[in-house]
């Protein structure tokens, strides 16, 4: 046999407050519909797992299972209460389950919690006198786990030594059994055995488990036949190894204990079974506590196993779960596949109060109030009321809630840059048409006005900045020194080469045009005080951004309903015969409007380019401008215009000209 | 996830809906606004042209400069409207027939000259008019004297290109009389 898990399942059952049991076939608990875990063991208050994704420590989680040879899921809740490094095992602690779970899992692992014995610690005073009076062996559980090692080599001396070896972890502080669990004493001065010196110091006021587990031999000796319990028919051999979690220990039962047991008890062959057959020599009986009954108590507690081999008895506190035709107090697995451990009625103490042994009972399963089993079909939610389930709940709230922070601003920021930006540009555009007209109005004090007429001479007319607008009402002094005739003679005298009376209001221009050298001057000649306000401008700032002077009146259509007109002004003549004078239309012909376009109701202009030649006919038309519909019409009629050519002192000279033909439907 | 990615992811999601449903939702489509600050102009100075004895032209020439990184073609056209801002209170007004004197193609980031060309009928005055010089003058107050600056409405592409006057800051309470 094996019992090399016995000692670190001992150490670890410190912690629990229930007995487990472990798996010997394979059975599964799922954790949600994410994660699953393999069943290692099972008590009534909790479970150990291999599980398939990790697992945090107090992790909340639910869980499911089917118990072997069961048809219902047992469900409910647990929380993580141990893990090792993987953080796949460990332990998880039953946080609600429903009571019929609790009796169903406590009736498949076939013992009692440990605590559960400090409610009836009353009547162990009764059972200790039994005690030594009976002949059966008494020793502790755990000694009774531990004395089955091979290594045993004296069973005297045993319990003590093992007892040593158990003490740390009995003491253990997160045990959380209750002292009488935690210290029990052992039993075996009921059987005469060796006490341990520290078992043996303690007042036996103190409260001890109340698990016992009777050994029996059927075919024993006569005070073993009267209590031995029956065992079911036909129980099959179990084929793996079973734990067993009793209080504060866990013993792991080799497959062939119960073959070891009975042989020694039935056979009590030595030479066979070794140390073994020392420790169950005939009847044998352990239990952790000193009130522990023994053989010989009352038969009525107790029944003999006809034609079985051997009978294991387990004894329960727990009242419930009565086989019919039994005691009320008698508790029995009910088919148990567990083969010889059968757990019997646990002998009542009748000095413990009924309601310190229900507290203990209610205790050992549930330690919150109760409440309505759990769906057996469904997976219910988390109740939000209970601590630990709140834990997934509050996170995604928390996330929730995050997201919902996130968003607002992310959809303020979002309506602030579409709905904000349009003022703000409006802001930032104003004030730049402030800055903007500011520059304007620094620059333009004086307000003036180039003056040409057809013969393309250039007058500077000028307000004096101060008053009017564009012009001053302000009577120029033109106005008040020379009459109109001397005006009039000044202005004609202005057209001519030779005037420049300084006192005229209106200078005439330079007696000779400027050369064509002077046109490279890109400012009008500044004006001295007292100099009248017009002046004559050569070159002018428009060159280049006005049309030339002979294409404009090609512009202007005054024509009829819909043929396109184009008026041509009245030539005349220069009084400036060494002036450049442009080309003048002589003969135009109308351009013919298209039908297509008139139907369309097509209406614009066209600016054709042309040269000027000395013969007077257009020529290198190209069009600047205008609708594809209409150019046609356009070049055709242009080509039949014919111009006085532009001269210059006298010379016909080319000259370019921009002809703009206007279609307007009328 | 973290917990301090979430508020991040959260404001992510928001902006990316809220900017489809502005750019889906018909009410996040507002009309384009004017935008004045693309196309800007500076006066440069104006002529008065004869065109011929019954007519004539005054023309404002301006600097126009290109503030974006687009050409622009400032051509007159359906598209293209100007207006003249009155003086008294800022209000546009169709009644001046201000047109732009050719097309001008306008590189971005570029300036150039423009002239804006207002025709009108007018008797020239001739030479030997003794009121030669005032009634080129009245002309010109006929058509500016009411006229703080001309606006011209792109309305493809949503440019209002204000130009300015030259005379803006003179008195006109002492206008000349028309």
């Amino acid at each position: 046999m094996s019992f090399a898990n016995s000692h670190s399942t001992l150490l670890q059952a410190g912690r629990r407050f229930h007995a487990r049991r472990r798996f010997d076939v394979l059975a599964y608990v799922e954790f949600g519909p994410d994660n699953g875990a393999i069943l290692i063991d099972l008590g009534e208050g909790g479970l150990g797992f291999q599980s398939v994704m990790p697992v945090s420590i107090n992790q909340a989680l639910m869980f499911r299972f089917k118990l072997p040879a069961a048809s219902n899921y047992i469900e409910g809740y647990a929380e993580v209460a141990w893990m090792n490094e993987s953080g796949k095992g460990g332990g998880l602690r039953f946080v609600e389950l429903s009571t019929d779970a609790c009796a169903q899992i406590r009736a498949w692992a076939g013992v009692l919690s440990a605590h559960k014995a400090g409610a009836l610690q009353a009547g162990k005073s009764a059972d200790s006198d039994a005690a030594q009076e009976s002949p059966t062996e008494h020793v502790p559980a755990r000694s009774m786990q531990e004395s089955t090692r091979p290594d045993a080599s004296n069973g005297g001396d045993a319990p003590a030594q093992i007892s040593d070896v158990l003490a740390p972890a009995e003491s253990a502080p997160g045990a959380g059994l209750s002292p009488g669990a935690s210290d029990a004493p052992s039993s075996a001065e009921g059987a005469g055995e060796e006490v341990p010196a520290d078992q043996a110091l303690l007042p036996e006021a103190l409260p001890a488990p109340e698990f016992n587990v009777e050994v029996t031999a059927a075919n024993s000796t006569e005070p073993l036949a009267s209590h031995v319990e029956p065992l079911p028919p036909a129980v099959p051999p179990r084929a793996a190894t079973s734990t067993v979690e009793i209080g504060a220990s866990e013993s792991t039962l080799p497959k062939d204990s119960e073959h070891m047991v009975t042989d020694a008890v039935g056979s009590a062959d030595a030479s066979e079974r070794g140390q073994e057959q020392l420790r169950f020599n005939g009847s044998a009986r352990f239990h952790a506590g000193p009130e522990i009954g023994t053989a010989g108590r009352s038969p009525s507690n107790r029944s003999a196993h006809p034609g079985s081999g051997i009978a294991k008895t387990i004894e329960c506190s727990e009242p419930t779960a009565a086989a019919p035709g039994r005691p009320a107090r008698s508790s029995r697995v009910p088919g148990s596949e567990e083969g010889n451990l059968v757990p019997v009625e646990k002998r009542q103490r009748q000095q413990a109060p009924a309601n310190a042994r229900d507290s203990a009972v209610r205790g050992s399963f549930v330690r919150q109030p109760e409440k309505p089993a759990p769906s057996t079909t469904e997976w219910q939610k988390p109740v939000a009321s209970q601590g630990n389930k709140l834990k997934p709940e509050a996170t995604l709230a928390s996330q929730a809630l995050k997201i919902g922070i996130g968003a607002a601003a992310g959809a303020c920021l979002m309506l602030t840059l579409v709905f904000g930006a349009p003022s703000l540009v409006t802001r930032v555009k104003g004030t730049a048409n402030a800055r903007s007209g500011g520059s304007n109005r620094a620059s333009s004090r004086a307000f003036q006005v180039e003056v040409a007429d057809l013969n393309n001479r250039r007058w500077i007319l000028r307000s004096s900045g101060e008053t009017g607008s564009p012009f001053s009402d302000t009577p120029s002094p033109r106005e008040t020194q020379p009459p109109a005739s001397a005006r009039s003679e000044s202005a004609k005298s202005s057209r001519s080469e030779d005037s420049a009376d300084s006192s005229r209001t209106v200078q005439a221009p330079q007696p000779k045009l400027p050369r064509p050298s002077e046109l490279a001057l890109s400012r009008p000649r500044a004006t001295q005080a007292g100099e009248p306000s017009a002046v004559l401008v050569a070159p002018s700032i428009f060159d280049g951004i006005t049309p030339p002077i002979g294409s404009v009146s090609d512009r202007l259509a005054t024509g009829g309903p819909e043929a396109p007109r184009i008026v041509q002004p009245e030539v005349q003549s220069s009084s400036h015969p060494s002036a450049l004078q442009a080309a003048v239309l002589v003969q135009r012909v109308a351009p013919i409007y298209p039908s297509g376009a008139r139907e369309s109701h097509l209406q614009g202009e066209v600016l054709v380019s042309a040269t000027i030649g000395t013969d007077g006919v257009p020529a290198n038309l190209k069009v600047i401008k205008g609708d594809e519909r209409l150019t046609a019409a356009a070049l055709t009629a242009i080509r039949q215009w014919r111009y006085r050519p532009a001269t210059l002192g006298g010379q016909s000279i080319e000259t370019q000209i921009v002809i703009t033909v206007s279609f307007e439907l009328k | 996830m973290r917990g301090n990615k979430l508020p991040l992811l959260g404001f992510s999601l928001a902006l990316l809906v809220t900017a489809v449903i502005l750019y889906v939702h018909p009410a996040g489509r507002s009309p384009k606004p004017w935008n004045s600050s693309a196309i800007t102009a500076t006066y440069v100075g104006a002529q008065l042209r004869e065109l011929d004895s019954g007519s004539a032209a005054l023309y404002l020439a301006y600097e126009v400069q290109n503030h974006t990184d687009s050409d622009y073609q400032l051509a007159d056209g359906p598209g293209a409207l100007i207006m003249s801002r009155l003086r008294a209170d800022g209000s546009l007004s169709s009644q001046q027939q201000a047109r732009l004197s050719y097309p001008t193609f306008l590189p971005a980031r570029q300036r150039a000259r423009v002239a804006l060309e207002i025709p009108s009928p007018f008797g020239w005055p001739a030479e030997g008019d003794p009121a030669y010089q005032d009634k080129l003058r009245d002309f010109v107050n006929q058509k500016l004297v009411d006229v703080q600056g001309f606006v011209l409405f792109d309305q493809a592409d949503r440019f209002d290109i204000e130009f300015p006057s030259g005379w803006q800051e003179l008195k006109m309470t002492s206008a000349f009389p028309r």
